[in-house]
């Protein structure tokens, strides 16, 4: 990924390093990148009168190079899961881990988003919509030639039997605005 | 390194666009403060026109012996970025995080000769990328204008000496010749991706195609230029021809021609997928100037009217001037994936081929009116694209008035005004001419200033 996107952007560096002080924005589509991969799919099963978290393997994302210098604005995250409920009642919420190393993302400074949890029943499909902005530490993060990724369902059950289902990814979007320094 | 020679490779597409229009076309106040055209009998008029060899001065024109720019601009220059400070100055430092190549480039095209007084302002434009799996568009905005769709480039010619002597309009000597035109035009796809937002695709050529050449040598040229009508009259009224015939003797000369980019694999953002640098290039040079030049023959003709206050003149240059080179090289370069380097071999050797000078002319109009009012034009085109120019100056005894307008080879209008003031043998010009970015109206203002010796 890293040489195709060197490329472009360093075509598209030249045009808009001669358009003046712009900022470059960034809509990557992280969904496609994780899509088939099983990386967008979070089984859970939480036995009864628990809570509990469940994640997938953290996954690494390669972002275009040459932005050490920018001063990102913003990063804002949208997308939408599926909660697909198989057995039980209860209640199931998105966390989205950011760190530069793939050990870091279990910490939890690296929380990037927490979604509170959806309410789950029986057997139900239930959209769960994620929004969020990135703190100021977690921003510079996109500053580096990649980061790690991982994600969470966490789950609550006060009922008397198990919730099982799966949370599947339907979308993930990055928005990342930087004022661009990219020589 | 990839990158890098993408960004090389299209440093020079993307600067010559954007290139400011305020490279000064002349350090003479005068001219800047009427937009550029010339209303004496000198510099391009000379230069394009042979007819205007035959035409003195004319009388109370005030062409100046000489002109000294002052080079308030390079006050301004030195005092923002100190000679002892460039080492560490962003300007010239590229690890500097603030350095920006396109700032340093404009330096080298736009020597700050002369006073900012009024900077153009930059216009801000946000860059959007959109990247998924097999996904990447580039959407530039209002920079899109920047993207050339037409072939784009820089060239010209240059006379580099001239000597020799004459005897009743006729005049033989010995010139020196240098033409050089370095060519580009992006590649439909490359063009698609910059100027529409069109998604980059897989397994697709993004490049550019060039085509340079730079040619010198050496030219003995006999010519003639004299008056054709009204000879005897005392005054400058009548028909002025000029006619120059000249052999060229070219020394040395190089042309290459190819394209050059790189081509995407499979997928774009996925896997161990580099893209593959393309680089297809015929090249051509003469084998050795010691034994053989490039021979051609061509000319130039002008011809002036000139009637009382009026004044035509039409010149071209170097017509059918078209050189062969009985003994050239052409050898072919591309790149290699297999060796991931660039391969070059020789395809044909001791063949001919042959070569063009541009047509370079000037068409130029003044009047002089008695009220101390001159009024002028010209269009010139010395090789790549046609410039306009017209202007007028008003004398009011020591005072000089002055201003005009002109079409850029971008085809954007830029006005000039100013002023002099003229004691005895010294003249104190000044001028100031409009420049703007390539994709923003809002204009800026360089002062020029330069001291005429009559």
């Amino acid at each position: 990924m890293k040489a195709t996107a060197a490329a472009f952007v360093a075509l598209a560096a030249l045009l808009s390093a001669a358009c003046g002080e712009g900022r470059a924005i960034f809509n990557v589509d992280v969904y496609s990148f994780i899509r088939g991969s099983g990386n967008d799919t979070i089984p859970y099963a939480i036995p009864p009168l628990s809570a509990g978290t469940v994640s997938n393997s953290p996954r690494q994302i390669n972002l275009p190079p040459g932005f050490g210098s920018s001063i990102v604005d913003s990063v804002h995250i949208t997308g939408t899961a599926s909660l697909v409920n198989t057995a039980g009642t209860g209640t199931i919420g998105f966390r989205l881990y950011l760190d530069s190393t793939s050990a870091g993302t279990l910490n939890a400074s690296a929380l990037a988003i927490d979604i509170p949890p959806t309410g789950v029943s029986g057997t139900n499909t239930s959209p769960l919509v994620i929004t969020g902005d990135l703190s100021a530490a977690l921003r510079t993060l996109f500053t580096a030639s990649s980061l790690w990724v991982r994600m969470a369902a966490t789950g609550n059950n006060a009922g008397a039997t198990p919730v099982t289902g799966k949370m599947a990814l339907t979308a993930l979007q990055v928005r990342v605005v930087l004022q661009d320094k990219i020589f | 390194m990839r990158p890098g020679v993408v960004a090389l490779a299209l440093a020079v597409l993307v600067a010559a666009p954007a290139r400011p229009a305020r490279a000064q076309f002349s350090f003479d106040a005068r001219r800047i403060g009427m937009g550029g055209v010339s209303l004496t009998r000198d510099g391009n008029l000379r230069r394009y026109n042979p007819a205007y060899r035959a035409v003195k001065d004319r009388p109370g024109s005030g062409n100046p012996k000489a002109t000294i720019p002052v080079p308030l601009g390079l006050i301004q220059f030195f005092h923002d970025h100190p000679i002892n400070k460039f080492g560490s100055d962003p300007l010239f430092d590229p690890k500097s995080p603030t350095f920006n190549p396109f700032e340093t480039m404009n330096l080298v095209f736009s020597l700050p000769i002369f006073l900012e007084v009024k900077k153009a302002p930059t216009p801000t434009n946000d860059v959007t990328f959109t990247v998924g799996r097999n996904a990447f568009v580039l959407d530039l905005g209002a920079a899109q204008i920047l993207v050339p769709e037409d072939d784009f480039g820089l060239g010209g010619t240059s006379r580099l000496l001239d000597v020799g002597f004459g005897i009743k309009g006729f005049r033989f000597g010995v010139q020196g010749f240098e033409n050089h035109d370095v060519g580009f035009l992006l590649g439909d796809s490359l063009r698609a991706f910059l100027k529409n937002a069109d998604s980059a695709r897989t397994n697709t050529t993004y490049n550019v195609l060039g085509d340079g050449i730079v040619q010198a040598g050496v030219a003995p040229t006999l010519s003639f230029s004299g008056r054709v009508t009204g000879v005897g009259s005392d005054n400058q009224d009548g028909v002025y021809l000029g006619v120059a015939v000249r052999s060229y003797y070219g020394a040395a000369y190089f042309r290459a021609v190819g394209s050059g980019g790189f081509t995407t694999g499979d997928t774009l953002f996925a896997g161990p997928n580099p893209v593959t640098p393309q680089l297809e290039a015929l090249t051509y040079r003469d084998n050795d100037a010691t034994k053989s030049f490039g021979q051609g023959i061509g000319g130039d003709v002008g011809v002036v009217f000139i009637s009382g206050p009026m004044e035509v003149g039409v010149g071209a240059n170097d017509i059918a001037a078209e050189l062969t080179w009985k003994d050239t090289r052409v050898d072919s370069s591309y790149f290699a994936t297999a060796g991931d380097s660039i391969v070059t071999s020789t395809v044909r050797n001791h063949v001919q081929s042959k070569t063009k000078m541009p047509v370079s002319y000037i068409a130029n109009a003044s009047i002089h009116m008695g009220t101390g009012t001159t009024v002028g034009g010209d269009i010139v085109n010395s090789g790549r694209g046609t410039v306009i120019h017209v202007g007028g100056e008003q004398r009011l005894g020591m005072l000089a008035l002055r201003g005009g307008v002109s079409r850029d080879q971008r085809k954007k209008m830029q006005f000039g005004f100013g002023g002099g003031l003229r004691l005895g043998p010294i003249g104190l010009d000044v001028g100031f001419w409009t420049h703007s970015n390539s994709f923003a109206d809002k204009r800026g203002i360089t002062m020029a200033t330069s001291i005429s010796l009559y």
